[in-house]
C-alpha cells in the first residue's frame, strides 16, 4: 500500500481551513505538513500550539489508514501532545506519525514535529485511535 | 460579564483571535459555536479533535491569565487529551478548573462538555510553563 495516495482523507473542513497538507504516505507512516501564516500564529510568530495539536491529530489518522490499507472512520480515543520548543518564528512544520501497531478495533500512533530541519524537533506526541468502520468502497 | 465573541487579551496571537471568533464567554465559562469548519469527520458529523484540544488549550490558558500578573505569561508545556464520546457538531463547554498554579507551572484542567446536556466530551489537562517579564523577574528576586 505504500504510496497509495488515494487513502488521504477527503474532506476534511478543519484540516482544510487551517491548510494542512500530505507531504507522504505508506506502510504505516504519513507525513503532514502545514505553511506559516499570520492567522494560525502565536505572539512571537511561530505557529500556535494548538495548530501543532490539529497537525499531529490528522497525521496520526493518515497513518492509522495507511498501516490498515483503507479508508476508516477513525476517532481519537486519547492523545499526548508535548510541546518540546517553539516553533521558529515565520517557519512551517512538518508531522511524521508511525502508526506501529494496530488491533481491530485500536490503533497505536506516535508523531514527531519539525520546523526547520527533522532532527529540530518542536513537538512529539503518541496516542491510541479507535477504528469504527471502512468508509466507501 | 455578558455572552460574546472572546477577544480581550489576546494581543497579537493571532490564532487566539481567531479561535476568539468561534467561541463566546459567560463569566468563567467558555462555548465553541459549531460551524461546519470545525469538522473532522464529515460523516458523523464530529468535530475535529485539534479543533477540540485548540479550544480547551485556549480556555484553559485564558482562565490561567486571570490568575497571572500582568508582566508575566504563560506557555503550553504538554496537553493530556482524553476522548469519552465523538463530539458532534453541537454547541460544547468547558469551565477550567486551575489545578496548581506554582513560580514556574501551572495545571489546569479542562473538561468539553455538551452545553445543552449533561454530556461529557473529552477531559485535558493541560501544563502551561509559566514566564515573567524580566522586570517581574527582578522584582521576584529581591522579594
Amino acid at each position: 500500500m505504500a504510496g497509495d495516495w488515494s487513502l488521504q482523507p477527503g474532506n476534511i473542513p478543519w484540516g482544510n481551513r487551517l491548510g494542512l497538507e500530505l507531504v507522504s504516505i505508506g506502510d504505516g507512516l504519513s507525513s503532514l505538513r502545514i505553511g506559516w501564516r499570520r492567522e494560525l500564529a502565536d505572539e512571537d510568530e511561530a505557529l500556535a500550539t494548538g495548530v501543532l495539536t490539529s497537525l499531529i491529530d490528522q497525521a496520526c489518522g493518515v497513518a492509522v489508514m495507511s498501516r490498515l490499507g483503507r479508508r476508516l472512520a477513525i476517532s481519537t480515543l486519547n492523545l499526548k501532545v508535548d510541546h518540546v520548543r517553539s516553533a521558529e518564528a515565520r517557519y512551517s512544520a512538518t508531522a511524521w506519525a508511525h502508526c506501529y501497531d494496530a488491533t481491530e478495533h485500536r490503533a497505536f500512533v506516535r508523531t514527531e514535529v519539525w520546523d526547520t530541519d527533522p532532527s529540530h524537533l518542536i513537538a512529539t506526541a503518541q496516542g491510541v485511535f479507535s477504528i469504527n468502520r471502512a468508509v466507501g468502497p | 460579564m455578558s455572552e460574546g465573541a472572546v477577544t480581550a487579551g489576546m494581543g497579537r496571537n493571532d490564532f487566539a483571535r481567531l479561535l476568539g471568533t468561534m467561541m463566546t464567554q459567560s463569566g468563567e465559562t467558555f462555548t465553541l459555536i459549531p460551524t461546519e469548519e470545525l469538522v473532522g469527520n464529515s460523516l458523523l458529523p464530529a468535530l475535529h479533535g485539534g479543533a477540540i484540544a485548540s479550544f480547551l488549550e485556549l480556555a484553559a490558558q485564558l482562565a490561567l491569565s486571570r490568575t497571572l500578573s500582568p508582566g508575566q505569561s504563560s506557555r503550553l508545556i504538554s496537553v493530556n487529551l482524553q476522548f469519552l464520546a465523538p463530539v458532534r457538531l453541537g454547541a460544547i463547554s468547558t469551565t477550567p478548573t486551575l489545578m496548581r498554579v506554582g513560580r514556574r507551572v501551572a495545571v489546569v484542567h479542562a473538561e468539553a462538555v455538551e452545553r445543552d446536556g449533561a454530556g461529557k466530551l473529552c477531559l485535558a489537562q493541560l501544563e502551561f510553563a509559566l514566564e515573567r517579564s524580566p522586570s517581574e523577574e527582578k522584582l521576584a528576586r529581591n522579594a
